[in-house]
């Protein structure tokens, strides 16, 4: 009787009946049995493996049961559909704080994804508009250097032509040379990007005109603009025929047609044109000294291929020409050569040197997909919280729908198709955010521009279809299978026991509150770190100090006189270098040992107009004859780094010349935070060598100071753009990519709350309606608001502490990795991004909790209890 | 011709079907065969060719008796069909008219 207790494998048993068809179950099994049974008295384990192989090897088309295609082939009709679309809407309207709220969710997170999605697709499709861009190559050269391989975009100046007359599949070459040069018209000068083209240029690339034609870089003396250029110079765009002249390095000044005017440069080019001129020019005015060869340099060479050519026919010319250049350059050597196609540019110009265009890394493109991925699936699964929640006033209609003969799948069909209108008009709402709000303020914050428009229109249908269908199906797959799923008796009954614990819930939103944590300590973080920055003392004053870059002694001279006669400036001094915009690196020998010092060469006065502190010692004063030749003045960083006790006094040796230590100077910022302040000597410099005049002006008069030197200068030097800053704005671009930086976290911060908060609303609805009974009862027996209240926040308090205890420490880990990575110096870290998170998420967290309450509140407990 | 061709297979899992007169249903064909040729068959191919042979017409079948061995089930019980015996004539008769055609001296095996 014993071997009757054993039994075949139970799921296998259940899978043959599960698949196989009914009419031949009976036969199947039997036999399967029979077989099992005959051997279990033997073998036990052997007549269990060959019942599982049997019932595998009778899973065969024939003996599988035919699944019931349409159970009710008459109700898949479009005036069904209809129905389905018309009963969403109105449902959507009947529960509008829930739908609402689903839908800020869902189109919050959405924009966001639209936005990054527009980022990534105009991001991988620069440089794609050119019309014969399946033709034309960016010759990138792989540098040997120590030992690693450096990949350049410069390339030999000699390289491109020769190639060109030794092969017949180029069909033409276009180098490029890039310079920043003063350009004039009539009053208005400016330093410009300008760049030496060689003719080819619109032949490769399609780049449009507005006015000229297409050989318009044909004769030596013409010039392109572009729209915007002329604009800037002229005020209008047709400009063709005026002139500008520019001045060269040896100050010659040439005279320039403009011959063409470009439409604006389309945001997907990822080479910015301001000016462009024939090559000819740089051969004649910038490099004639040193005569051109194999040595010379090109900013870039792109070739164009004949149709039907490929890169590697080229191999063996190169070959040649790559010996030609290792014997005229034993410093810099090609190893070889690559072809990149012009599409593939800008997204590899991350590894490029002298590269035309930006990228980032690949990994951070990554980072930031799976960023939009999260927030958009962190939204879908709130979504489906609260979707499920608001089911429950419809249980009736679900039922009903039942009754009257709605299958399951119609109930899904509904639910689905209902779920689709909304995510829709989530989608809808959401773009419009990206286009109007997102895109707007990501474009105005950084240089960068994204257009709003996709590569294609395949693209655009490709993205908002997929993104439809994903989002509907994530959000609303898990709701509608749910609903269907009850009993109509149940449900008409009241019976129907609405979830008993929502643990899959819980861990979603715990989940969140994590990840919304993280993100709020790391952007708090983050924020508290720039704000340290802004508050931090550069180690000499900035606020009432214009400094101008000058060419030449004359220059300097005659712009010092009008100065010295302005009574608004306090005070005036002239340098070499100058703090926060130049400073120069060499090597001094101490004690017979190298040091790398940077290099700060001043007139006097200039430590005493910048403020500068001294801490030691005394500043350089024009009547001590020796000051002149052999005092110098070097930071704290230096002192440390030497070690010195006692430096005032201490000397070393410096172009061959021994430099006596006669004060020590506070640290200062000279570069941007990133940096470390390193040890720095300063001595005064030669009066001929001078190259600004820095001016301190009296409180208050910094702008008219300004202005004044501005109108000097142009009759100073009317040739010369005026190059004059105030020295506030030295670090002008690390605060203001930090004030950007700010506002993104600022976003970020508010998104992770927001969405949170959507999330705990719609498990708390869940929830509530689950103990809506209980909650009565409890009402009734006299129970304030303000326990239920308590009794209702107990459960989220909990995981707010603990996602509290997992995520802040998280984010805040995360942001001290960023900044270590990037500044030198540690940051004191305040307490407050924790305190600010934990309150904002406590704050958020009772205001839903108290929200969803007033339900209770307002609820007569009878209504509640008694329909049953 | 075609229509009734059988294979190698299906002529063996018939000729034991006849053999095993009013008792033939799957594991019994099976065992019958590998009592008879030592041929071991899995008995999800036994099935499959036996449906097979059912569908061609060469077998008929009705349920048997439950038998508490196989859990209460009932057997499928197998029968020639006068088309199933036919065909088994038919292929016999082939073979041995072919056989016989053989000259005398292609079968006089001798050590040389």
């Amino acid at each position: 009787m014993g071997l009757k207790e054993i039994h075949p494998p139970k799921w296998a048993d259940r899978f043959l009946q599960w698949y196989c068809h009914p009419e031949l179950i009976e036969e199947i099994q039997g036999d399967v049995y029979e077989m099992f049974y005959r051997k279990v008295s033997d073998h036990k384990n052997v007549a269990k493996v060959q019942f599982i192989w049997n019932v595998l090897r009778f899973f065969r088309l024939k003996n599988i049961k035919k699944r019931k295609r349409n159970f009710h082939p008459s109700t898949f009709n479009v005036s069904m559909y209809q129905s389905y679309f018309v009963s969403g809407l109105r449902n959507i309207l009947r529960n509008l704080t829930s739908s609402s709220i689903n839908i800020v969710g869902l189109s919050i997170a959405l924009a966001c994804g639209v936005t990054i999605f527009l980022f990534l697709d105009s991001y991988y499709h620069r440089d794609k508009f050119h019309e014969k861009g399946d033709r034309v190559y960016l010759m990138m050269n792989k540098m040997k250097s120590a030992d690693e391989v450096e990949n350049w975009a410069r390339s030999p100046y000699l390289f491109g032509p020769a190639l060109k007359d030794e092969h017949n599949a180029i069909e033409s070459v276009v180098r490029i040379q890039r310079d920043r040069l003063a350009v004039r018209h009539g009053d208005v000068v400016f330093s410009e990007p300008v760049w030496f083209v060689d003719p080819e240029f619109f032949n490769l690339f399609s780049y449009h005109l507005l006015y000229g034609l297409p050989n318009a870089l044909q004769d030596r003396n013409s010039i392109v603009l572009t729209e915007e250029m002329a604009i800037k110079y002229f005020g209008r765009t047709d400009v063709v025929n005026e002139e500008l002249s520019i001045k060269f390095p040896r100050e010659q000044k040439i005279t320039f047609k403009i011959s063409g005017v470009l439409r604006r440069i389309p945001d997907q080019s990822s080479m910015a044109i301001n000016f462009l001129i024939p090559m000819q020019n740089w051969e004649d005015h910038v490099d004639a000294a040193q005569h051109i060869q194999w040595r010379t340099w090109a900013g870039a060479t792109f070739v164009l291929l004949r149709d039907g050519h490929k890169t590697s026919e080229l191999d063996k010319v190169v070959n040649k020409y790559v010996k030609v250049q290792h014997e005229a350059n034993d410093k810099f050597q090609i190893q070889s050569i690559e072809w990149i196609p012009i599409g593939k540019m800008a997204e590899r110009s991350y590894e490029i040197a002298y590269a035309l265009s930006w990228s980032n890394i690949p990994a951070t493109m990554v980072a930031i997909g799976v960023i939009a991925i999260a927030l958009v699936l962190l939204a879908c699964f709130n979504y489906m919280n609260v979707a499920v929640a608001s089911v429950t006033s419809r249980l009736k209609e679900i039922g009903i729908r039942k009754v009257i003969g709605g299958g399951r799948k119609e109930i899904i069909q509904q639910f689905l198709v209902e779920n689709t209108v909304l995510c829709g008009i989530a989608l809808a709402i959401g773009t419009l955010i990206a286009a109007t709000v997102l895109l707007p303020g990501f474009n105005s914050l950084y240089p960068i521009h994204i257009p709003f428009e996709f590569s294609s229109s395949g693209t655009m249908f490709t993205f908002f279809g997929g993104v439809l269908v994903i989002v509907a199906l994530i959000s609303g797959a898990y709701p509608a299978l749910y609903v269907s799923s009850f009993t109509p008796v149940k449900i008409l009954r009241g019976k129907e026991k609405f979830g008993s614990k929502s643990l899959f819930g819980k861990i979603m939103l715990s989940f969140q509150f994590v990840l919304s944590f993280t993100t709020i300590v790391a952007c708090l973080a983050f924020i508290n770190s720039s704000r340290h920055f802004e508050k931090k003392d550069w180690g000499y004053d900035h606020e009432q100090h214009i400094f101008t870059a000058v060419k030449n002694i004359e220059q300097y001279n005659a712009l010092k006189d009008r100065v010295a006669q302005n009574k608004d400036v306090i005070s005036y001094a002239g340098a070499e270098s100058h703090i926060g915009h130049a400073i120069h690196q060499t090597t001094v020998i101490v004690k017979e040992e190298q040091v790398n010092v940077n290099r700060l060469e001043v007139g006097f006065n200039y430590l005493e107009t910048m403020n500068v502190r001294i801490k030691q010692g005394r500043f350089f004063d024009e009547a001590i004859s020796s000051d002149k030749t052999e005092s110098v003045i070097v930071n704290e960083a230096f002192v440390r780094k030497m070690g010195w006790t006692e430096p005032i006094g201490e000397s070393f040796e410096f172009d061959n010349i021994k430099w006596h230590v006669i004060g020590v100077a506070q640290n200062f910022h000279y570069k941007e935070f990133y940096y470390d302040i390193e040890p720095t000597m300063i001595h005064i410099g030669v009066e001929e060598k001078y190259r600004y005049l820095v001016v301190k002006a009296a409180a208050g008069s910094v702008n008219e100071v300004s202005d004044f030197l501005k109108k000097s200068w142009s009759s100073v030097a009317p040739d010369d753009p005026y190059v004059g800053f105030f020295q506030d704005e030295v670090f002008q671009q690390f605060f203001s990519s930090n004030r950007s930086n700010d506002k993104i976290m600022y976003f970020l911060s508010a998104v992770a709350l927001v969405l949170v908060c959507m999330g705990l609303y719609g498990l708390v609805s869940y929830n509530l309606t689950r103990r809506l009974k209980e909650f009565s009862i409890r009402k009734v027996f006299g129970a304030s608001l303000f326990q239920l209240f308590r009794l209702m926040n107990h459960d989220y308090m909990w995981i707010v502490l603990i996602a509290f205890g997992l995520g802040a420490p998280l984010g805040f880990y995360m942001v001290s990795l960023v900044i270590r990575a990037a500044y030198p110096e540690p940051i004191p870290m305040s307490a407050w991004p924790f305190v600010i998170s934990i309150i904002a998420m406590v704050l958020t967290v009772t205001f839903t909790i108290g929200t969803q309450l007033k339900r209770v509140a307002q609820e007569n407990p009878t209504s509640t209890l008694r329909n049953e | 011709m075609k229509g009734t061709y059988i294979g190698e297979l299906e002529e063996l899992i018939l000729l034991t079907v006849g053999i095993l007169y009013g008792k033939a249903y799957g594991v019994a064909v099976m065992d019958e065969i590998v009592k008879q040729t030592g041929r071991s068959l899995n008995i999800s191919a036994v099935h499959s060719v036996l449906k097979r042979l059912e569908e061609k017409g060469l077998v008929s079948s009705t349920m048997g008796d439950p038998s508490a061995e196989r859990g209460g089930r009932r057997k499928r019980i197998f029968l020639l069909t006068a088309a199933g015996k036919r065909a088994l004539e038919e292929a016999n008769e082939m073979r041995n008219q072919l056989f016989n055609q053989i000259p005398k001296v292609a079968l006089q095996f001798q050590w040389v």
